[in-house]
């Protein structure tokens, strides 16, 4: 119990970081996966899209911690040092950006072609189109892929621990380490990631209102 | 890229391959038979190990695949248990996969429309021919789109074993970096192996849908 109390405020600290690196990682994700899936929009056949396709074919389908290497290890030898906070937000977002355009493109799809039609129709700007009537429906469409999406990135946020950086279940294996005490360490973690990701979870589990216009 | 016409780093890439190959599908074909059998059970509107399967989804769901890893890896020795790493690895990736896998199944039965359980009682179906001839066959058509995209998970989740000593894959990619320092050509060696694994798992997909929608006409 002792060895708890003497480790917690570092496992806040530790805490901190999960969520701050969370929550830039959910932030890149979600605003650069849904304008990938407004890129060409009602194309049939579209070079950027199956360009688009194929990033995100990749990044969904190599382990997370392959693309954090890539960027750790890969960055300094062709001369950039992303350092381990960097390579991390790059490579999760990558992933995240990869995960976050699936889910927005099959929201997309719900909504009828016809109401970008009927807005430039009625001489809207696309850009109108697209903000005032395309993503307000998209977004509820989206919630709960993209939710579930940002609790599995808080939980994903462990494996940065392999490049060193000192968020919850890193601090947690300094702590193992330190004192031999694995369950009281690993019970604390948990929890601590239980705590983060139980507000998404009970907010993701709130039914949707019908957004859809038809 | 001549370090990869290096036949010691060759063999390394391949045996770690064949480790990535071994686990996937071990975890992928245990996890699967472990998981239906409780989507079963909690089809049930009552039972005594509900609240447990309930809990531990929840568990296993919320807490990160690694600290599982290390929970097992530090942890049970301290116990006096000393397994294998491979088993040990093994073990923590079923008891995460089994909760996906669980609450897809779940939710696939859940969306099977009640009248037709009625309708197979009112046939005079006993309740394993009411299984294992309509619930289980719709439930896995209506699940597959999550079970095979978990499949793709469980590959990627196999990654994570070379952090509690295990010579797989990423393993053998870190091992020869630190040898050669040749981080991009071998990583991108090694994202191509994790591609054609995710390929092939696509295509399978494919066939079972198509297969499904054959039958169904």
């Amino acid at each position: 119990m002792e060895i708890a109390l003497a480790w917690l405020p570092r496992l806040l600290v530790a805490a901190a970081l999960t969520i701050g690196l969370s929550a830039v990682v959910f932030t890149l994700s979600a605003v650069f996966g849904l304008l990938l899936s407004l890129v060409h929009y009602g194309r049939e056949k579209s070079w950027l899209r199956n360009g688009i396709e194929a990033f995100s074919a990749f990044f969904r389908s190599v382990p997370e911690l392959v693309v954090l290497f890539l960027f750790f290890f890969g960055g300094p030898q062709v001369g950039v040092d992303f350092g381990p906070i960097g390579s991390t937000i790059i490579a999760f977002a990558l992933v995240g950006i990869a995960f976050d355009y699936q889910v927005f493109k099959g929201a997309l799809k719900a909504v009828p072609f016809g109401q970008y039609e009927a807005g430039l129709a009625l001489g809207l700007p696309k850009r109108i189109v697209f903000l005032r009537v395309l993503i307000p429906q998209v977004l509820p469409l989206a919630r709960k892929g993209w939710i579930t999406y940002a609790i599995g990135t808080v939980k994903r946020m462990s494996i940065a621990s392999a490049v060193s950086v000192s968020e919850i279940l890193y601090v947690t294996k300094q702590g193992i380490a330190a004192t031999n005490a694995p369950f009281t360490f690993l019970t604390l973690a948990v929890g601590l990631y239980i705590l983060i990701v139980t507000p998404l979870l009970v907010f993701n589990e709130r039914k949707p209102k019908q957004v859809v216009a038809r | 890229m001549n370090i990869l016409l290096e036949p010691t780093y060759q063999q390394m890439l391949l045996d770690g391959l064949v480790m990535t190959l071994f686990i996937s599908v071990v975890v992928i074909v245990v996890s699967n038979l472990l998981a239906l059998p409780l989507a079963i059970y909690m089809q049930r509107p009552k039972g005594a190990f509900r609240r447990v399967i309930i809990g531990y989804s929840f568990f296993a769901r919320a807490a990160p695949v690694l600290a599982l890893l290390f929970a097992l890896y530090y942890g049970l020795p301290r116990l006096g248990i000393y397994l294998e790493p491979v088993p040990s690895a093994l073990i923590g990736l079923i008891f995460a996969s089994t909760a996906y896998n669980l609450e897809f199944l779940r939710s696939g039965f859940e969306s099977i429309p009640s009248g037709q359980l009625d309708a197979a009682k009112a046939l005079g179906l006993r309740p394993f021919a009411t299984y294992w001839k309509v619930m289980i066959p719709q439930a896995y058509r209506l699940a597959a789109p999550s079970l095979f995209s978990n499949v793709i998970q469980m590959v990627k989740g196999s990654s994570l074993a070379s952090l509690v000593a295990i010579d797989e894959l990423t393993a053998a990619s870190t091992v020869i970096i630190s040898e050669t320092y040749k981080a991009i050509e071998v990583l991108l060696v090694v994202s191509v192996f994790y591609l054609v694994i995710a390929a092939v798992i696509i295509a399978l997909q494919y066939l079972y849908e198509s297969r499904q929608s054959a039958r169904r006409r």
